[in-house]
């Protein structure tokens, strides 16, 4: 079913000129993989500003006392960082870049159902993130609150709070829409044959997160708006002076902040499935159980966010309900990973980049997975809320999760995207050394909390010395490893036949067409009998 | 087509798809409002008698007045949608006409009411607030933004009537293509919904 | 499937799947048009039901106010969302869909409300 004889006479996607040439075609185009890789530049700077600023405050805590910034400065750069990296980075991630470049084309389609309100999810997502990031420069500095902006704190810094708020309100209603359009395009624009039960996981995935998208978001959303009331016209809902609650902010924004992170790591999820399937030429083990489990996810993921608060002051029952929710919604997660393995089993194992990726994956989306049940775990938590033990655990599931599935899934299709060959050896070797650096820079971070070094402070005892300089060298090497893939990625040479259409022997739909996509996709669009991954 | 007409939903044009999307649109906007009404529950979970004492400052003739416009002109909206499925264009518009005069009568009336309370200094960082009690002031917190926020709906709902109208008149609606119509009409339900439950919870409290 | 797996794939059945399909591609074929005396049917119904709320707060029933007003309020919205917003008559996905986001924002308020009832 290849089309590469076709796709001769009709210009690839990159080089496609319409009405508008150059970069305005790019910026106006409503073609779902322009748009998936608008997302993925603006998203790959955004990333790397995020980096930098990881890098210097590990520098500042490479020894205690004061090394280049005092305290303002340092709680200025985690705010900065987390937002940047949650909602510039890992929230759109996996999904508005991968989601919009394949989705459509693996089930079957020729764009997403609305291409006009995805292009308007880019240019919110573009706004939102000019907004966040332009706190920093105006008014009385950064947000020093952490991205999490817990009142009544929030609603009396005088740094600038209404920007990154209002900037963060704009990248909700990007992702509301994105989430949109991607439920409907699944519901609508399934090729002929293409049941439900036919779609790759990586679509359920999407379509999972795409309900979580549209249901938690607006929570946090109407959230920021009070806080953005009671900032600007003196509107009480969460300062205790007139009879607020803070807990109550914080259950509203748990209430989204939760389900967020599942935003994050569900379409991760999908890649790494997509990824250890084709790298084992084997279909999935337990297809149904693999959607299930990425539903079930997605429904219990509403109702745990009460185990960001053991400490906040909650009545026991609500602690105890959320702890055993959690462990409840562990339970899906764990499935995923048992069918992974049973996926590999005896499967005709293809040692290449993107599968070294995904078992990277699955080594540290464990780690992070179970320093999550010592987190979950009411008496344990008590124990290591707030300290360094939870930047570990969500810089593990989240970096190493989500983060380590987008530089898998970008090396899996990468050739189909550029028509280019990567060197494989130097992207081995780029991911080998991001890998002892990630480690190296958090592991230590699981002493220090339990050791007890609380988190967002820029200084710290003499004690905890040893473990933060091991850290803060960590984040040198992993930097090093992240700058060798990119710059692998870079130097790509262009490639041709098999080599770019089908490197991996993949039997999902991107697969069967040329490299990189006309514009369309498909010449005709196929008609599906059978199951996604019909290897033999 | 046969059994999976998924294909031919022509990309330009796919009635169904518009129709979903509006109402998943639809469900953000009741979470949206969902979490006013859990802060709204919580304070006045905390705070009874001060929401009870506070609510008495509301007319309620005022309140059932507009919850009954409302009510009719999510009727003449639905109305006007079997009349533009029976292409009775003239029907149409003018069901769209009455539900737009409802609703601006509705916000005329908003209007009134919240310039009475300003007038009494009943809003939130007034000098008469703060010698009240925190569950007066929350309750007056709650019920501007909350009131806003819905005629802010209110609003937009108008705009996408307003559009509708014009295209019906216009001929682009009519009655084998008013997906447009359908979709905003779901919109100014949804606007209605939210103020099914505002009505009593402000306006009723025992 | 591939000889030799362990198939532990549990059945779902494929009329579930299939039938959803159904339901939301063949769309307007069977058009219906509701009678304009019933949507006035139903608008009466909603104006008698928000007199009976404002007469039902208006003597002292203790706790049972806010529940009869809220309870008075569901059949109300019920009526808006089946009949002027056609959910009675449209396909069973969309019915679907609006009880799944009901249940799960009235499942994130009873989980909250776990916190203040307990305090």
């Amino acid at each position: 079913m290849t089309e590469n004889t076709e796709h001769k006479h009709e210009p690839n996607f990159l080089e496609y000129q319409g009405k508008y040439k150059g970069l305005l075609g790019w910026i106006t185009s409503t073609d779902h993989k322009r748009i998936g890789l608008l997302y993925f530049y603006t998203m790959m700077g955004f990333f790397f500003s995020g980096v930098v600023m990881g890098i210097l405050m590990k520098l500042e805590l490479i020894a205690p006392g004061q090394q280049l910034m005092g305290p303002q400065t340092y709680n200025g750069l985690f705010t900065l960082h987390g937002l940047t990296m949650i909602f510039l980075f890992v929230i759109p991630g996996v999904a508005s870049v991968f989601g919009n470049l394949f989705m459509p084309i693996m089930i079957g389609a020729k764009d997403v159902s609305f291409p006009r309100i995805n292009l308007l999810s880019w240019y919110l997502y573009i706004i939102g993130a000019v907004m966040v990031l332009v706190s920093q420069f105006m008014g009385d500095g950064p947000p020093d609150t952490g991205w999490t902006f817990y009142a009544p704190y929030s609603l009396k810094t005088n740094t600038n709070v209404v920007a990154a708020v209002t900037g963060a309100f704009i990248l909700g209603f990007s992702s509301i829409l994105t989430g949109l359009n991607f439920i409907v395009t699944m519901h609508r624009l399934r090729a002929p044959g293409m049941g439900w039960f036919r779609m790759p996981i990586f679509c359920w995935t999407l379509y999972g997160t795409g309900w979580i998208q549209l249901l938690a978001t607006p929570i946090v959303g109407i959230t920021f708006l009070m806080v953005i009331a009671e900032r600007t016209l003196g509107i009480g809902f969460f300062d205790p002076a007139i009879g607020g609650d803070p807990i109550l902010y914080q259950h509203l924004f748990w209430i989204y902040s939760h389900p967020a992170v599942y935003i994050m790591i569900l379409p991760a999820m999908g890649v790494i499935t997509e990824i250890i399937v084709a790298f084992s030429k084997k279909s999935v083990f337990g297809y149904s159980a693999m959607v299930v489990s990425s539903l079930a996810i997605a429904f219990v993921g509403y109702f745990v966010w009460g185990h960001h608060m053991y400490t906040s002051g909650m009545s026991n029952t609500a602690r105890w309900v959320f702890s055993f929710i959690t462990f409840i919604v562990a339970i899906p997660s764990a499935i995923k990973v048992f069918n992974w393995t049973a996926t590999l089993y005896k499967g005709s194992i293809n040692m290449q980049t993107p599968f070294y990726w995904a078992v990277a994956f699955i080594f540290v989306f464990m780690i992070g997975g179970f320093s999550g049940l010592v987190l979950g775990s009411l008496a344990t938590d008590i124990h290591v809320h707030d300290t360094a033990f939870v930047v570990a655990h969500f810089h593990y599931i989240v970096f190493g999760g989500t983060g380590f599935a987008f530089f898998g899934a970008l090396h899996y299709w990468f050739p189909k995207i550029w028509g280019k060959v990567y060197n494989g050896r130097v992207a081995n070797i780029g991911l080998l050394i991001m890998f002892i650096g990630f480690n190296t820079l958090y592991f230590p971070m699981f002493v220090l909390g339990i050791m007890g070094m609380p988190r967002r402070y820029y200084d710290y005892l003499p004690v905890f010395h040893t473990p933060n300089m091991i850290s803060t060298i960590g984040s040198w090497i992993m930097v090093t490893g992240l700058i060798i893939i990119i710059t692998n990625l870079l130097r790509a040479k262009k490639g041709s036949g098999k080599d770019i259409d089908n490197p991996w022997d993949g039997k999902t739909l991107e697969w069967q067409i040329s490299s990189p996509p006309i514009v369309e996709n498909f010449t005709d669009i196929p008609v599906v009998d059978h199951q996604p991954y019909n290897y033999n | 087509m046969e059994t999976n007409a998924t294909h031919h939903a022509d990309l330009h044009r796919d009635d169904t798809a518009a129709k979903i999307g509006m109402w998943l649109f639809i469900f953000t906007e009741i979470l949206l409002f969902g979490g006013l009404f859990i802060v709204y529950s919580v304070y006045r979970y905390r705070n009874p008698e001060a929401f009870h004492l506070a609510h008495e400052e509301l007319s309620i003739p005022i309140g059932f007045i507009n919850t009954v416009i409302l009510l009719v002109s999510s009727a003449t909206v639905a109305i006007a949608i079997s009349a533009i499925q029976k292409n009775d264009r003239k029907m149409t518009m003018i069901l769209l006409g009455i539900t737009l005069l409802l609703a601006f009568t509705f916000l005329v009336n908003k209007y009134f009411e919240w310039g009475a309370k300003f007038e009494h200094q009943m809003y939130p960082g007034s000098d008469l607030m703060k010698n009240l009690s925190h569950g007066d002031t929350l309750f007056f917190s709650l019920y501007f933004f909350m009131t806003g926020l819905h005629a802010v709906h209110i609003i937009v709902g108008m705009i996408l009537l307003i559009v509708s109208l014009v295209r019906v008149k216009l001929g682009t609606i009519r009655s084998n293509q008013y997906a447009m119509l359908e979709n905003s009409g779901l919109y100014w339900h949804l606007v209605d919904l939210i103020w099914i439950f505002l009505f009593p919870l402000f306006y009723l409290i025992h | 499937m591939a000889s030799g797996r362990f198939n532990l794939d549990f059945p779902l059945p494929i009329v579930l799947s299939y039938s959803l399909i159904r339901t939301t591609t063949m769309s307007e074929d069977k058009l219906h048009i509701v009678p304009f005396k019933n949507h006035i049917m139903v608008l009466l119904t909603l104006i008698v039901l928000t007199i009976l709320t404002v007469a039902i707060t208006s003597i002292d029933l203790g706790p049972y106010n806010t529940a009869a007003a809220l309870v008075i309020a569901t059949i109300k919205i019920i009526l808006v969302l089946m009949y002027f917003m056609h959910l009675r008559f449209d396909q069973v996905i969309y019915r679907i869909m609006a009880i799944m986001v009901l249940c799960i924002y009235s499942a994130v308020i009873i989980v909250t409300f776990l916190d203040y009832l307990n305090r």
